[in-house]
């Protein structure tokens, strides 16, 4: 027999017949209660968080490609799953990336449903030596530089051209000499390319909405607020620029290098770490940490 | 019935180089390869101290000059580059001297200025009047509290910091969000939305534009050096380089006031950006320059003239740098033709510092005596007919004063005779008295 989920405004209107309380009183417990586990006081029961991703488009009936493609669905279902689970918050709603955008930009570090993957086939992460060993060095001293001249045009085949772009780190003595280089088709190709894919993923944007703001409207906090400090540099130079067999190599052959680096991202990130509430010091929000994946278990010593 | 009404063919402009050097061995009984080899030998011989048949000249900056010798307008280098090209070949055809010089540093496509709405300059034809010389604006471009960011993350003040100040239409790349930590999937949620943005898409064609006006302008001084080879014209210098990193700190990025308060106020992070912007030039003259036995490099000595700086201010901010440039200049066998701009009476002795008869020290307002007493038998030195005599004076003054130069610099050879600076105004018979009072005295 085919469950029946139910519309968000049915599962809404549930919920409050169920519960007795409206959406910002059951926002208002559920956090309390995720802050007080967090402040190690009792809360009244165990707070459950809803991971997120896929499930919800299984659970409405969707294909996951929707979380690309179909905003206002992805949406919808993301919202009649939680109503109708309840839990006390969730963590990503995804719905990050436009997949038209990620299809113009060619990306090379990731597959999702929709683009080269079956729809239904879940996101995946391609692993890679994006920045390599002998290339620290260049991170270190402009690393501006590194990701514009050297990552972006490896992580993304639209980009490629940028890596024909010269240092423009001493380029502040005269634009003329450069100028030229933005005459070249390439480039003319690559910013339309950007503007091909900013535009998609401005439309994606509006049909996603105020996400954190709607889900609060129907009585759901979030545990992964946007803004503070981000994650361990180690995750991303594990992830994205060195790949984990290139991390672990360093962490023997070139250990000061990978420090270096890890030592300079933190302090760029403690200097543009961003609060919770821009408005309001002292007001604090669940997230803004980053992930721990290489820092699980088994993968480096103590 | 003869064809009288028949127009004579426009001569292809090879076809007129060819009547040109035809007319040259004609007029001097030498072909325009022999007057070359002259020419550039003589400038050579001088160069490493040897003495040369008479004093080399080099007409000086000529640019602005070349044009109206022409009847153009100054706005001619930078709106109408054929005629002006031409009009550097005529007047070097004309005056016959040893070197010609274009003269023409900030030289470049007007159009291109229009279209990036370029805060740094102003220029004859755009925001100046057509016959003006044209204006470097000096500003604070790095503010003083971002020399951190300078120095750690260049690219990124390049690029949304020192750009979007120094041409209006590419404000909007100030509107980017920082680019290192695009890593992951981080462009879409912080970056690509930025790129719909109506004012980042037009500074990105605005870029484009510029670009392609710029490349028609170069297109249209493509192979000078060469054409003027072919008339037997050696260029004074083959290519221009960086000179002391303090002036591209001082004129570029902090300004002279703000420079000269950091020397003060913060002098570990003036000086370590003086040492980055050294290091990313050693890197660069790696690639960029030609390994070709002595081509002349120009570069300026511009704040480390007489009354910017102390002596010991000189000997910490200034000159390391400076040296560090001109001796990798040496090591690749190029020649280092620095102008030093003002007078630099006090810092004459610094150059017995490096390698003698490799480089050349063009005077402005320097004492030509004192600098031939210090640097005579080190280095060659040139100069300095001053523009305000060339503009103001009569031919007969200026042939006085050049005489005077051949007998003092000229002696024993290492002395090429030019003016002390751009020669905007001169006047061509006050140039061609110049040019021809090394024929007429020797040393």
């Amino acid at each position: 027999m085919k469950t029946h989920v139910p519309s968000e405004q049915e599962a809404l209107k549930r919920t409050i017949e169920e519960t007795s309380k409206t959406p910002k009183q059951l926002y208002r417990e559920r956090e309390k209660r995720i802050w007080d586990a967090i402040q190690l006081k009792e809360p009244d029961r165990v707070p459950v968080v809803f991971g997120g991703t896929f499930f919800a488009a299984k659970y409405a009936g969707l294909p996951f490609s929707s979380a690309y493609y179909d905003a206002a669905s992805w949406k919808e279902a993301y919202k009649r799953t939680m109503l109708d689970f309840g839990p006390d918050a969730y963590g990503t709603g995804g719905g990050n990336d436009s997949g038209l955008a990620l299809e113009t930009l060619d990306p090379r570090q990731m597959l999702w449903p929709g683009g080269p993957l079956h729809p239904n086939a879940p996101y995946q992460f391609i692993e890679g030596e994006y920045m390599k060993a002998d290339e620290y060095e260049i991170f270190l001293d402009d690393p501006t530089d590194f990701i514009l001249r050297y990552y972006l045009p490896r992580a993304y085949g639209a980009l490629a051209h940028l890596s024909r772009l010269p240092p423009l780190r001493e380029r502040f003595q005269g634009l003329p000499s450069l100028t030229t280089l933005f005459a070249t088709p390439e480039f003319q190709e690559v910013a339309r390319t950007l503007s091909k894919a900013g535009e998609a993923q401005t439309r994606w944007r509006e049909g996603m909405g105020n996400f954190a703001e709607e889900m609060a409207a129907i009585g759901f906090p979030t545990i992964m607020q946007r803004g503070g400090a981000g994650g361990a540099p180690f995750e991303s130079i594990s992830s994205y620029l060195r790949g984990m067999q290139g991390a672990m190599i360093d962490m023997y052959q070139r250990p000061e290098k990978l420090l270096a680096v890890s030592e300079k991202m933190s302090r760029w990130q403690i200097a543009r770490a961003t609060p919770a509430d821009p408005q309001k010091t002292g007001k604090q929000k669940l997230g803004g940490g980053g992930g721990i994946l290489r820092g699980a278990d088994g993968f480096m010593s103590r | 019935m003869k064809g009288d009404n028949m127009v004579p063919p426009i001569p292809s402009r090879q076809e007129a180089l060819n009547r040109t050097r035809q007319n040259i061995e004609k007029k001097t009984a030498k072909s325009p390869g022999q007057l070359y080899a002259e020419r550039e030998n003589r400038v050579r011989d001088a160069i490493s101290l040897k003495e040369p048949d008479r004093v080399p000249v080099n007409i000086g900056g000529g640019g602005y000059f070349a044009a109206r010798y022409a009847g153009l307008n100054a706005a001619a280098m930078y709106y109408d580059v054929a005629a002006w090209r031409e009009s550097l070949k005529k007047a070097t055809l004309d005056l016959e001297p040893d070197l010609y010089e274009v003269g023409g540093g900030l030289a470049g496509s007007g159009l291109s200025l229009e279209i990036l709405d370029a805060q740094q300059i102003l220029w004859p034809g755009g925001n100046l009047p057509a016959n003006t010389s044209h204006q470097f604006v000096e500003r604070e471009y790095l503010r003083e509290d971002e020399y951190d960011l300078f120095i750690s993350d260049p690219f990124d003040f390049i690029v949304r910091y020192y750009l979007p100040r120094v041409f209006g239409a590419l404000k909007p790349l100030s509107d980017l969000p920082p680019i290192m930590p695009l890593t992951g999937a981080a462009v879409f949620s912080t970056v690509l939305h930025v790129f719909a943005r109506p004012e980042l898409k037009q500074a990105g064609q605005a870029l484009f534009r510029a670009a392609q006006a710029q490349e028609k302008w170069h297109q249209a001084m493509s192979n000078f050096r060469e054409e003027m080879a072919s008339l037997g014209f050696p260029p004074s210098s083959h290519l221009s380089c960086g000179g002391a990193p303090f002036d591209a700190v001082s004129d570029y990025l902090r300004g002279m006031r703000g420079s000269m308060l950091d020397m003060y106020r913060q002098p570990e992070k003036l000086v370590a950006a003086c040492e980055k912007i050294l290091e990313w030039r050693l890197l660069r003259e790696i690639s960029a320059y030609p390994k070709a036995t002595g081509w002349r490099a120009s570069c300026a000595l511009l704040r480390g003239a007489d009354g910017f700086m102390s002596r010991k201010q000189y000997e910490s901010f200034y000159w390391p740098g400076m040296k560090r440039i001109l001796l990798s200049l040496i090591e690749r066998d190029l020649v280092p033709v620095v102008f030093c701009e003002g007078s630099c009476d006090s810092r004459l002795e610094y150059f017995l510092e490096l390698p003698k008869g490799k480089f050349v020290c063009r005077f402005d307002q320097t004492d030509m005596v004192k600098a031939k007493a210090v640097l005579g038998g080190h280095c060659c030195i040139s100069g300095n007919v001053p523009s305000s005599l060339l503009q103001v004076g009569s031919p007969q003054e200026v042939e006085e004063y050049c005489h005077d130069l051949i007998r003092v610099a000229g002696k024993g050879g290492g002395f090429i005779m030019t003016s002390s600076g751009f020669i905007d105004d001169a006047s061509p018979a006050n140039v061609k008295a110049m040019v021809d009072s090394v024929k007429k005295y020797r040393p």
